[in-house]
């Protein structure tokens, strides 16, 4: 049923729900936001996303060991317990880990790593470590925690090169929860643009640009990634790797946006207050921005939040072809490279921890946009 | 009717053309050609080729001339001859290769799409007839999961369970003692058991999505006067579901058809690269890779040749269902 | 046809009375009573016309008597119903269960109803003769050429001519106008004893609109069916109907004859509205009152008077204070209104 609109009341306001005065008279960016907070997986999700990207924005002070850091010696080590209680059940209140040991397996004779009870390093907060440049500017060597000189700490295990899976998830985060943003900026940016100029305008420039959306809509997606990334020289500096990567993702994107995007400027053009706004002599520009674009806004915002997992998906995809990120540089599918081999995986199940990340912000967004995009028509119940 | 297609068809000809043209272009955009990879095989084989070999073996392959003169020459053949070149990876003609691969990559996908529909479509109606039940929140979390999740990775996971429970990964389509075989009952039966896991793989997250878009699609329905109406003309419940509210969700649904197809040829590529399936994907894959010029360029051009055809099959579809597009036909 | 003669011949005797007749709602902001203890009766043969603004649950009184309101809707009291068209006992239709066989054997074939909007009424997928025919083969027919033959007829009895083309035309082929006849066809197709028009015409233009409340009526007289008529226009209820309930926030404020209605209306209500309508010879110049406000949303209203915030004549200590209760005016017009109640200097509850 359709909220109704005020009743004018005489005196009786005590009986009347105080919510109704805020969702008849509030704009509709306060009323999409009231609706926002109502969807409780949507608010949970934007606080997991928060979660994330601060830990993207400080992970060379969150991650104990830098990329290029790993240690032949504890080569798939398991992941470690932080413990209170030691051996002798006495408890401390720093926790710390035991010391790895490497031994073999009796049965299988392979090697397996073991506690070595002797041996307990504490848990530090800023902790002495390698030397960073904290948010690229301020040269340290403090990280948010480590273990005590020379112990080793592994949260989460380590990869067959022996370099920490957590410091390399943590570090990872940067470029895969930033490529996908890029990717989506430059494809909305591009979307509008073109789009805007498509449904503006009309005629022979919508049809010339409708039939290259067209074209690029053809190609197969997946195969048309491969094929870009395979064009990618292979010793190149990283920045440029991941322009190339971004661009890559940006290019095919911004097509759906566009589409929508014309559409949407299509059947607005022909309403009554922009026609009257026309006819007052107002510029196309100022059309566009003032009239049009606040008009759908929304719907764009929604569209484009839920364009960001399928980068997110599609970067892990191509770097775990090893067709996107290369190492030196790190992402959450690079780091899902060492699970392609079932022993891997039966061994060292550890190495799926990456993916337990990347479907955790794939469902945050998911639920984001969802929650946006109930949001985004706050007048429809 | 027939003139809507046919007009149809003739304007995927030029889009088809600008493709494959495009296609050729970013296959030969890596830096060096086969003839350079081959050499650094070679190399690695310990035989070195000088640089006089190399020329003399780009000439042969008329890997010399420019990319237009490459495009022309390669056009012409498959257009006057259906010669779409020689793949140097297998070392026989392209159609050669396609040919050995397709049969299987057919199978596959048309399995992956019966699958897609014939679990989609019920549980959409489902969740939608009983929104906010239980079973609702069970098949919208499964579908959410199944659209976060990454396929191939699932696809190691379903590996490894199947490695535990049953001590088989799986792999490929066919056990060991079947892949040389000649058709019997028993291969088949093999082959649909090492289906189970490429079908789920493949098909999940479309299966998924459909699931989301169908259930959307009825809830609209269910809501829609001409459900009252049916109601009030003493029709039965579920005499009302299925000729009312799930023949028009159909109609979207139907229309993703020919979509469906190329986007399960295209989407399956990875996935059969993990699960280490004899179709296309891994095919095209090295070819991409070893700079296998003709038979990744007709891969790209067969999938993009698909997405036309695809989207073709599904505005007809589309324009067949929808009786007010239709009756516009029948009136001119 | 017998039937039509044992209707006829039992004119004026009550074929539905409905009884305290609630329905609530259970929303985000609390229960919402949408329909809040409605009584009245359609006699064999009459017009009953229910008129209110828009989200005065007259909607949804109507389309509980069949029970095709949505599941959310809670809905209690009686609705007894005498069908003369077999020898069927008087049964209460809301202790029926929705989907049962007994009240689908009802639905559509003694009570029929048409909606507001024809085109969203009718399935685009369909044909208009697929539509109309599957009414006629639940209930009188299972041959299909029969079906077919009894529908075109009925196409010819709404005034659609060329009925064996329009038969296999599809909704959207149809002008506003014809998708209503249409739909007046596939409710009467069954000859039902009592028809219930959900705003038959307020999607149609004027012209349109009298051609389609005249073809109404001259049905009514040749099927000798009740007619349950809702609509937020009094100008169609002076057209068409005998009796008058008039409707407001899920309760009737006023019930009275057609004459004695328009004649004397008692609730301020039944009085705003009448000066809101425009009138021929009203004098150049005069404006039309409207009545201020709107109607609030029935969720936990307090016992009082839910036009109390819009009325000229409220009391106030009275009408804010308790519920109001019918008064009798005379034999056939009542009204809920503390004015005419003889309540009104009792003491507050």
């Amino acid at each position: 049923m359709k909220t109704l609109p005020v009743f004018r009341r005489h005196k009786t306001e005590a009986h009347k729900p105080p919510a109704d005065k805020d969702l008849n008279y509030s704009s509709q960016w306060s009323l999409i936001f009231i609706k926002f907070k109502k969807h409780k997986l949507a608010r949970i999700s934007m606080y997991v996303l928060g979660f994330l990207y601060t830990i993207a924005l400080f992970a060379q002070f969150i991650a104990p060991y830098s990329l290029q850091s790993y240690d032949s010696k504890y080569v798939n080590a398991p992941p470690m317990t932080l413990r209170f209680v030691d051996g002798d059940g006495k408890f401390h209140i720093q926790p710390f880990v035991y010391e790895l040991k490497s031994d073999r397996d009796p049965d299988t004779m392979r090697k397996i790593f073991v506690a070595n009870k002797e041996k307990r390093y504490s848990l530090q907060l800023f902790a002495k470590g390698e030397k960073y440049k904290f948010l690229g500017l301020i040269s340290t060597d403090r990280h948010l925690f480590g273990v005590e000189q020379p112990g080793r700490l592994f949260m989460l295990g380590t990869d067959s090169m022996g370099r920490d899976m957590f410091s390399r998830i943590v570090l990872g985060s940067q470029i895969s929860l930033s490529i996908p943003l890029v990717g989506v900026a430059i494809s909305f940016v591009l979307g509008i643009f073109i789009g805007g100029i498509s449904g503006y305008f009309g005629g022979w420039i919508d049809s010339l640009i409708q039939r290259i959306i067209e074209i690029i809509r053809s190609f197969p997606t997946l195969p048309l990634w491969m094929a870009l990334s395979a064009a990618i020289p292979p010793r190149i500096p990283i920045v440029t790797m991941y322009l190339y990567i971004v661009i890559i993702f940006a290019f095919i994107g911004w097509t759906d946006l566009a589409r929508v995007v014309r559409g949407k400027f299509i059947s607005l053009k022909n309403e009554d207050y922009v026609i009257a706004a026309k006819i007052a002599g107002v510029g196309n520009t100022k059309i566009i921005l003032k009239h049009l674009l606040p008009g759908f806004l929304s719907y764009l915002v929604v569209a484009t939040t839920l364009a960001i997992p399928h980068m997110i998906i599609g970067e892990t995809a191509m770097s775990f072809l090893g067709l996107g990120i290369r190492s030196p540089a790190t992402s959450w599918g690079v780091l899902l490279q060492e699970a392609q081999k079932i022993e891997n995986v039966a061994l060292y199940p550890w190495k799926l921890i990456p993916l337990g990340v990347v479907i955790m912000t794939v469902l945050a967004y998911n639920f984001l946009g969802d929650g946006l995009r109930d949001a985004a028509d706050p007048y429809k119940k | 009717m027939l003139q809507y297609s046919i007009k149809r068809i003739l304007m995927a000809i030029p889009v088809v053309m600008f493709i494959s043209f495009i296609v050729f272009y970013i296959i030969q955009l890596p830096p060096g050609d086969y003839v350079s990879s081959y050499s650094a095989q070679m190399m690695a084989a310990g035989d070195v080729m000088t640089q006089a070999d190399m020329d003399q073996m780009r000439s042969n392959l008329g890997l010399d001339r420019p990319v237009y003169e490459q495009y022309a020459i390669w056009i012409k053949k498959i257009v006057l001859h259906g010669d779409f070149g020689y793949s140097f990876n297998y070392n026989k003609p392209v159609m050669e290769v396609v040919k050995q691969y397709m049969g299987l990559t057919l199978v596959v996908s048309f399995v992956t799409m019966a699958f897609q529909y014939l679990v989609a479509i019920p549980i959409g109606i489902y969740t939608a007839v009983k929104q906010y039940s239980a079973g609702d929140y069970f098949f919208s979390g499964i579908s959410f999961l199944g659209m976060a999740t990454p396929n191939f990775l699932l696809a190691i996971i379903l590996m490894y369970l199947s490695y535990t429970w049953f001590g088989d990964p799986l792999l490929g389509l066919f056990s060991n003692e079947y892949v040389n075989a000649a058709w019997s009952m028993a291969k088949a039966v093999d082959l649909m058991k090492h289906l189970v896991i490429p079908v789920i793989v493949i098909g999940l997250a479309s299966t998924a999505d459909l699931i989301r878009v169908m259930r959307g699609q009825m809830l609209d329905e269910l809501n829609k006067p001409n459900v009252i109406t049916a109601r009030a003309k003493g029709l039965s419940e579920t005499k009302i579901l299925f000729k009312y509210p799930t023949r028009a969700a159909l109609n979207p649904i139907v229309s993703t058809f020919g979509w469906s197809l190329s986007s399960i040829f295209t989407g399956s590529t990875i996935t059969a690269i993990v699960l280490n399936l004899p179709i296309q994907g891994p095919v095209m894959y090295k070819a991409l890779l070893g700079q296998d010029m003709y038979l990744a360029g007709s891969w790209l051009l067969f999938m993009a040749l698909l997405t036309v055809i695809g989207t073709l099959i599904s505005d007809i579809l589309l324009a067949w269902l929808d009786p007010k597009i239709r009756t516009e036909f029948r009136g001119n | 046809m017998t039937t039509q003669t044992a209707q006829t011949a039992n004119k004026g005797q009550s074929l539905l009375s409905v009884q305290d007749l609630k329905i609530r709602i259970q929303m985000d902001k609390g229960v919402m009573h949408a329909v809040d203890g409605v009584d009245f009766e359609i006699k064999r043969g009459k017009t009953l016309g229910l008129v209110g603004e828009s989200g005065c649950g007259k909607s949804l009184t109507s389309r509980s008597i069949i029970g095709i309101n949505p599941k959310e809707c809670e809905t209690t009291g009686i609705i007894q119903y005498d069908s003369a068209m077999d020898s069927s006992e008087p049964l209460d239709l809301l202790s029926l269960h929705p989907n049962s066989k007994q009240i689908r054997s009802i639905r559509g074939r003694k009570i029929a109803m048409i909606f507001q909007e024809p085109m969203t009424a009718f399935s685009p997928m369909y044909t208009i003769g697929n539509q109309i025919m599957e009414a006629i083969r639940i209930h009188r027919t299972k041959n299909k050429k029969e079906a077919k033959k009894i529908a075109l007829e009925m196409l010819s009895k709404v005034g659609i001519s060329d009925q064996e083309k329009r038969f296999n035309q599809y909704p959207h082929e149809f002008s506003g106008g014809m998708r209503q006849r249409a739909m007046i066809s596939m409710a009467l197709s069954c000859n039902p004893e009592l028809l219930i028009a959900d705003e038959p015409t307020t999607a149609l233009d004027v012209t349109i609109q009298a051609q389609v409340l005249e073809l109404m009526k001259s049905l009514q007289q040749e099927f000798g069916m009740a007619i349950l008529l809702v609509t937020h226009d009094l100008g169609i209820i002076a057209q068409m109907c005998d009796e008058v309930a008039v409707m407001y926030l899920g309760k009737i404020v006023e019930q009275a004859p057609v004459r004695e209605l328009f004649s004397n209306p008692k609730h301020p209500y039944t009085k705003g509205l009448m000066k809101s309508m425009p009138r021929l010879g009203g004098g150049k110049g005069q404006r039309l009152d409207s009545i201020e406000g709107s109607v609030p949303m029935p969720i936990d209203m307090p016992p009082m008077c839910g036009f109390y915030d819009r009325c000229k004549d409220r009391i106030e200590g009275v009408c804010n204070a308790r519920a109001v209760r019918k008064t009798q005016i005379s034999e056939q017009h009542s009204v809920k209104c503390f004015l005419y109640s003889d309540e009104r200097g009792g003491e507050p509850q």
